[in-house]
C-alpha cells in the first residue's frame, strides 16, 4: 500500500509506546544521589542486645548535640548473625563507616583490606589514648598495627540466679572452684531443682570462650604465634568428655535442651528462659542478663585449673572502614565514645570496662549495683591469680573454629559421635578453618 | 471479471483448505504495530537481562573463580566443583535436601488429592472451605509462619499441649532433636497442600460425568472408580504439581533458616542444600563455592525435571491424544 496516513488508533499506540520508551530512559539517568548535603551522615554497626542499643542511641544523641552536623544511623543484630548481615552489606558495596569488631573476626577484614588503619589518628589526638591501659592496647592490635580501638575489657564468668539458689538450698558456690567442684556442686543443684524442670548448669562443651579457658589452663593457647592450631586433640577430648559426664549426671541441660538455644546472647540463654540456674559469658553481659530477670542475679568465678585460664579480653573494638567518607568524623565518634564523659556514661559499662583511665573516673559517681558488682568481679578476678596476658591473636577464620565447635560438641552431645570420634573431628575442623 | 470453471473450482479448493497465517509483517502499518508491541515488552526485557540473565550468567563464571565478595576474583577452573565431592557438610545437606523432597512432595500431592477428592461432591460452604485449605500455601513460606512453627513444635509449644490432652506426656522440642527436626519441616511442607489441591479440584470437575455413570451400570465402586476413571484422567495435573512441587521443594530455604535458627538444625539435621549455600557465601564469603553449589542444584533440578518428563509417557494420559 502506497498510502501513509495514520489511524487515530496508531496515533495512540505511537504516542503511549514512545512514552514508555522516554520514561524507561529517564528511569535509567536517574537514581543517583540527592545532592550533598550540609550534614554529613554516617553508618554504624554494632550486635548486641536492645539494651545496648537503647545506650548506643543515647550516646549518639549526646554525640550530635556536641558535632550538630553529624548524623549517625545505626543498625544492630544478634552476635550470631551479626558478621553474616555484614558481609552481605558489605558485598553490595554498602561499607558502614564504623564497625563494631571482634577480636576473632578482625584478622580476617584486615586481611581484605577492609579495616583503616588507625595509627595517624591515635598520633594526632584525635583519638586520644594517653591514657589507655596498655596491656589491653597491646591485645587488641593486630600485628602490632591499631585497627580498632577497644571499647572495654571483660573477663569470662559465670553467672547464677541467686533466688534459684536460695529455693535449692545448697548455699552459694565458693569463691572459687575447681572443675570438679563445679561439676559436684551442678550436680546437687540440679537434683534440687529438678522438681521446677530447672538445670544447674548450661552445657557449655560449644561455647569457644569457655573452652579457651579450658586449653590454657592446660598449658597453652588456642593459637600459635604464627597462626596455628595450639591445642592437642586430648585436650578436646577431655573437654567434651568433662561435659559428658556433667549431662550423665543431670548437672548440665541435657543435649535436646541445649539445642534449642540457637543464638548467642543472654538473651537466648538458657538461664534468662529460666531453665538454668547458671549462665557463662563475659562479665560486660551481666548487666544485660540482669535486665531480663527479676531474680537478682550474681557473678561467679569461672572454674579453675593448674594454671591460669583467664585473662582481660579485649570485649569489641570499634573499626572504622577503609573506604569510609567521613574517616575523621567517624574517629571523633570513637574518641568520644572511650573519653568524652557524656560517651563514656552512655554506653556505661555495657560494652566491658573502659580502658582509659579518665574513661573509668568518669563513671565513678554513676555506677549502679549491676555495675559495682562487675567491677568488684573484675578486681577480684584479676588479683587471685586465675589470669595470665594472652600473647595470641586469633587468625582469620577463628570465627568458624568456634562455629566448629558448638556444631561437633552438639554431635557429641546428641551421641551421633563418640567422644574421640568428635575431639578429632573437631581438630581437623579447626586446622581447615585457620588454613 | 468472471472466473473460469477452472479458476472457480481452484478458488473454492484453496478457500476451503485451512489458511496458513502470514507469519512475517509485510506491510508498514504491520511493522508498526510490531514495533509498539516490542516497546511494550522493553522494561520487561530489561528487566530479564538485567536482574536474572545477566546474574545467572556472572554466577556462572564466578563458580569457576574463588570471589569472596572483596576484591577480584581470580580463575581457579574446576576446583569448585571438585571440592564440593569432598565437604563431608555437602553431602550432608544434599542427603537432607533429597530426604526433604522424597517425602513431601508425593505426601503433599496425596493430601491435595484426597482433599480435592473429599471437596469434589459439591459441600454446602464449598467456597469457605477452598479459602481455609488454600490460605496456608499463601502464607506458609513466610518468616511468620517458619517462626510459629518452631514455637509450636517446642517442647512446651501447641504440639505437645495437645498430646498431653490425649494423656500422651511428651517434654521432647521436636524442632531440636536431630531425629525429629526434618519430619516437623515436612509437615510445614504437607501442610501447604493448598495450592495443588484447586488445581486437583479444578481437574476433577472437569471429568465427565458420563464415565461414572458409564461406570455404575457396569457395577463399578467408589474404589474401582478412583482407580480406573479419576486418578488416569488427573494425571496431566499429577504431572504438572509434581514438578511444580518438586521445583520448590528443592529450593526450599526459609524453613530450615527460621527453624534452625540458620545453623541448619541439630547435628546438621535441617541443613537444606540453600541454607548450605547462604552459610557459605554469605558466612565464609566463599562466593566462587556457593555459585558453583547453586549449578550443581540447578544441573539436579534439570536432570530430575527430565527424567520426569521422560517417565511421563508411561502413566501420564492426555484426553484428547489420539494412540
Amino acid at each position: 500500500m502506497s498510502r501513509i496516513s495514520y489511524t487515530r488508533r496508531q496515533v495512540c499506540q505511537l504516542g503511549l509506546s514512545s512514552l514508555v520508551g522516554l520514561s524507561l530512559l529517564d528511569l535509567a539517568g536517574c537514581g543517583s544521589s540527592t545532592g550533598g548535603a550540609a550534614s554529613e551522615t554516617l553508618q554504624l554497626s554494632f550486635w548486641g542486645p536492645a539494651s545496648r542499643n537503647k545506650l548506643t542511641q543515647a550516646a549518639i544523641k549526646a554525640f550530635h548535640q556536641e558535632h550538630p552536623s553529624i548524623t549517625i544511623h545505626s543498625w544492630f543484630a544478634d552476635f550470631s548473625v551479626y558478621f553474616n548481615q555484614l558481609n552481605t552489606q558489605i558485598a553490595s558495596g554498602n561499607i558502614p563507616d564504623l564497625i563494631q569488631m571482634d577480636m576473632s573476626y578482625v584478622a580476617q577484614y584486615v586481611k581484605e583490606h577492609e579495616l583503616l588503619d588507625l595509627t595517624s589518628f591515635v598520633q594526632d589526638k584525635t583519638i586520644d589514648l594517653s591514657d589507655f591501659d596498655q596491656q589491653m592496647l597491646k591485645n587488641s592490635l593486630d600485628n602490632g598495627v591499631n585497627y580498632g580501638i577497644c571499647l572495654g575489657g571483660n573477663y569470662e564468668c559465670m553467672i547464677y540466679d541467686t533466688t534459684l539458689i536460695q529455693e535449692a538450698g545448697v548455699g552459694t558456690p565458693p569463691a572459687t572452684w575447681t572443675w570438679d567442684q563445679f561439676a559436684t556442686y551442678a550436680a546437687q543443684l540440679s537434683k534440687a531443682l529438678k522438681s521446677k524442670g530447672i538445670y544447674a548448669s548450661p552445657d557449655a562443651s560449644g561455647a569457644i570462650d569457655m573452652f579457651e579457658i579450658w586449653v590454657r589452663q592446660h598449658g597453652t593457647e588456642l593459637w600459635t604465634t604464627d597462626g596455628k592450631i595450639a591445642f592437642s586433640v586430648d585436650t578436646v577430648a577431655s573437654w567434651f568428655s568433662f561435659w559428658d559426664g556433667m549431662r550423665k549426671s543431670g548437672a548440665c541441660a541435657p543435649a535436646q535442651l541445649q539445642a534449642t538455644v540457637t543464638g548467642s546472647g543472654p538473651s537466648a540463654s538458657l538461664l534468662a528462659q529460666g531453665k538454668a540456674a547458671f549462665a557463662t559469658g563475659h562479665s560486660n553481659q551481666f548487666s544485660s542478663y540482669q535486665t531480663l530477670t527479676k531474680h537478682p542475679l550474681a557473678l561467679q568465678t569461672v572454674p579453675t585449673g593448674a594454671a591460669p585460664g583467664n585473662y582481660l579480653k579485649p570485649s569489641m573494638l570499634m573499626s572504622i572502614s577503609s573506604k569510609s567518607k567521613y574517616a575523621k568524623d567517624a574517629a571523633a565518634f570513637i574518641n568520644f565514645l572511650i573519653t568524652d564523659p557524656k560517651g563514656v556514661t552512655a554506653i556505661g559499662l555495657d560494652r566491658g570496662i573502659p580502658g582509659s583511665a579518665r574513661a573509668r573516673a568518669a563513671l565513678e559517681p554513676a555506677l549502679q549495683a549491676v555495675d559495682k558488682a562487675v567491677l568488684i568481679y573484675a578486681s577480684l578476678v584479676a588479683g587471685n591469680g586465675s589470669t595470665s596476658p594472652r600473647t595470641v591473636l586469633d587468625p582469620p577464620g577463628a570465627g568458624k573454629v568456634s562455629t566448629a565447635l558448638s556444631n561437633v560438641s552438639q554431635a557429641v552431645a546428641f551421641g551421633k559421635q563418640s567422644i574421640t570420634a568428635g575431639a578429632s573431628t573437631f581438630y581437623q575442623d579447626a586446622v581447615k578453618a585457620i588454613s | 471479471m468472471a472466473f473460469t470453471p477452472v479458476e472457480a473450482i481452484t478458488r473454492e479448493a484453496r478457500e476451503a483448505l485451512p489458511t496458513r497465517k502470514r507469519t512475517r509483517a509485510r506491510f508498514a502499518h504491520e511493522k508498526r504495530e510490531n514495533a509498539a508491541g516490542y516497546l511494550f515488552l522493553l522494561p520487561w526485557f530489561v528487566g530479564m537481562f538485567v536482574f536474572t540473565a545477566g546474574p545467572v550468567i556472572a554466577s556462572l563464571y564466578l563458580s569457576f573463580t574463588n570471589y569472596n565478595l572483596i576484591g577480584t576474583p581470580a580463575w581457579v577452573g574446576w576446583q569448585n566443583y571438585l571440592a564440593m565431592f569432598q565437604d563431608p557438610q555437602w553431602w550432608d545437606a544434599v542427603r537432607v535436601t533429597l530426604v526433604y523432597v522424597v517425602l513431601s512432595v508425593p505426601l503433599k500431592l496425596a493430601v491435595a488429592l484426597l482433599v480435592a477428592l473429599l471437596l469434589k461432591r459439591g459441600l454446602v460452604a464449598l467456597g469457605l472451605f477452598r479459602a481455609i485449605y488454600y490460605v496456608p500455601s499463601l502464607l506458609g513460606s513466610s518468616v511468620a509462619i517458619a517462626l510459629l512453627w518452631r514455637q509450636i513444635f517446642d517442647s512446651d509449644g501447641l504440639v505437645n499441649q495437645a498430646l498431653s490432652l490425649l494423656g500422651i506426656h511428651v517434654t521432647t522440642s521436636w524442632v531440636s532433636t536431630p531425629d525429629t527436626a526434618l519430619y516437623t519441616l515436612v509437615i510445614l511442607s504437607v501442610w501447604q497442600f493448598g495450592s495443588p489441591m484447586l488445581i486437583f479440584l479444578a481437574g476433577l470437575q472437569q471429568i465427565p460425568q458420563e464415565y461414572y455413570e458409564a461406570a455404575a451400570t457396569d457395577g463399578a465402586g467408589p474404589v474401582r472408580n478412583f482407580f480406573a476413571i479419576t486418578l488416569p484422567l488427573i494425571t496431566p495435573l499429577v504431572f504438572f504439581n509434581l514438578i511444580l512441587q518438586m521445583v520448590g521443594a528443592f529450593q526450599a530455604f526459609t524453613p530450615s533458616y527460621i527453624v534452625s535458627g540458620g545453623t541448619g538444625g541439630p547435628v546438621y539435621s535441617t541443613l537444606f542444600y540453600t541454607l548450605y549455600l547462604y552459610q557459605e557465601g554469605f558466612g565464609d564469603l566463599k562466593m566462587g563455592y556457593a555459585s558453583a553449589m547453586a549449578w550443581v542444584l540447578l544441573i539436579a533440578v534439570a536432570v530430575f525435571t527430565a527424567l520426569a518428563f521422560l517417565t511421563s509417557r508411561y502413566w501420564v494420559v492426555y484426553q484428547d491424544e489420539r494412540s
